[in-house]
């Protein structure tokens, strides 16, 4: 996974509250700056929205990429388009 | 010939090691508490180079019937659905991998469990032999060797539920945790009709993500009552399959599942968060359900 995808963040931000919030059925709104694991989301459901991603946004999307990224505003920060994140690391690894 | 209770359609593709320990964990005086007479076992070959034959199961105590599958192809799901199309008895479970061992009270649980609804969806709980998931067991020398040296270990098949002493569960937020899927779904026949099955359109090899699609599409029937089953469990054995020999391999079964899945069902893959009523093969009673449900 070496680019960003085509979407600024905030639009991501709420694509993935939205997604984590409905398969979890949380009362109250995700926590954005928590890991996956701290709300129960665990790594069998990150590697099935990196699917959903990938036909939501038209783009590959690395799984290990939420796992080094392990939050939502971690992995906006480094894959939206208009993040201020590296993702040299990524680029790295592929 | 009479009816047996419970019929196990098991699906086999080149699993000449695994197999045979498959089949006699299947049987009884392995499995406890049924008889010969109570269980009949339809084994689809889906193609392998060498298939099984009579001769290869004549010493094991059940009624085993092996069909090769007319037209063998990389998802098991055409075996599945004809070996549902055999099966004779009320209560059948889909054994959709053959190389995982069951612990020796399973059938019999699944065959009690099953009477405690009207419309019962009896999942048992997955486990993979080893120290971890053997996907990352792999990595640190876990082979079929390995494997081979751990069953004796344990002593296994005299001690068979040692198995748990020497698995990693699949469900890392235990029985009661978010579930995926069932490796061996027991559904009385007329669910099996209503679901008409395993979905033909997952063509893709192993089925991707049909046994998922599969368990979420039998929880979803209308006035159905999940049961899971605690205390019993199926064990895989390492065999080279996509979703356990790396991590890799495992991440890309599952994420493209989850694209196709999408596609074809128009919505995403889930986990089962509900756990339904646990159902304790020990104790014979369930042990978390809604109120006034305990058996």
């Amino acid at each position: 996974m070496n680019q960003r995808l085509p979407c600024d963040r905030d639009t991501l931000r709420a694509w993935m509250v939205a997604y984590i919030g409905g398969v979890l059925s949380l009362p109250e709104q995700v926590p954005t700056d928590q890991t996956f694991d701290a709300y129960g989301f665990d790594s069998v459901e990150a590697v099935v929205m990196a699917g959903v991603m990938e036909e939501e946004f038209g783009v590959q999307v690395d799984p290990v990429q939420l796992f080094e990224n392990p939050s939502i505003d971690k992995f906006v920060a480094a894959f939206a388009s208009d993040g201020g994140g590296n993702i040299a690391g990524a680029e790295q690894r592929d | 010939m009479t009816q047996p209770a419970v019929s196990i359609v098991l699906v086999s593709y080149n699993m000449r090691r695994e197999l045979p320990r498959t089949l006699l964990s299947l049987c009884p005086p392995y499995q406890t508490d049924i008889a010969r007479a109570d269980i009949e076992i339809i084994l689809m070959d889906n193609g392998s180079d060498q298939p099984p034959t009579l001769a290869d199961v004549a010493h094991l105590n059940a009624d085993i019937r092996i069909v090769q599958q007319a037209q063998p192809s990389v998802s098991p799901v055409s075996a599945i659905n004809h070996g549902l199309s055999l099966a004779r008895a009320p209560l059948i479970g889909v054994w959709i991998d053959g190389a995982r061992l069951a612990s020796p009270g399973l059938i019999a649980a699944c065959r009690l469990a099953a009477t405690l609804h009207p419309r019962p969806v009896v999942a048992t709980l997955n486990y993979q032999l080893g120290p971890t998931l053997q996907f990352e067991s792999v990595r640190h020398g876990y082979d079929r060797q390995a494997e081979d040296h751990l069953l004796h270990t344990i002593d296994w098949p005299q001690a068979g539920y040692r198995l748990f002493d020497v698995a990693t569960s699949e469900l890392r937020g235990g029985p009661e945790g978010p579930m995926l899927e069932s490796n061996a779904l027991f559904l009385p026949r007329p669910l099996w009709d209503e679901l008409s099955g395993y979905d033909p359109a997952f063509v893709e090899p192993g089925g991707g993500v049909v046994n998922p699609d599969t368990y979420l599409r039998a929880c979803a029937l209308p006035d159905v009552q999940q049961i899971r089953i605690v205390g019993e469990g199926t064990f895989h054995q390492i065999h080279g399959g996509v979703s356990t020999s790396t991590p890799e391999s495992a991440m890309a079964v599952l994420q493209t599942g989850s694209r196709l899945y999408r596609q074809r069902r128009g919505r995403p893959l889930a986990t089962m968060r509900d756990p339904g009523w646990l159902y304790d093969a020990q104790s014979r009673s369930v042990i978390q359900s809604p109120i006034g449900a305990r058996a």
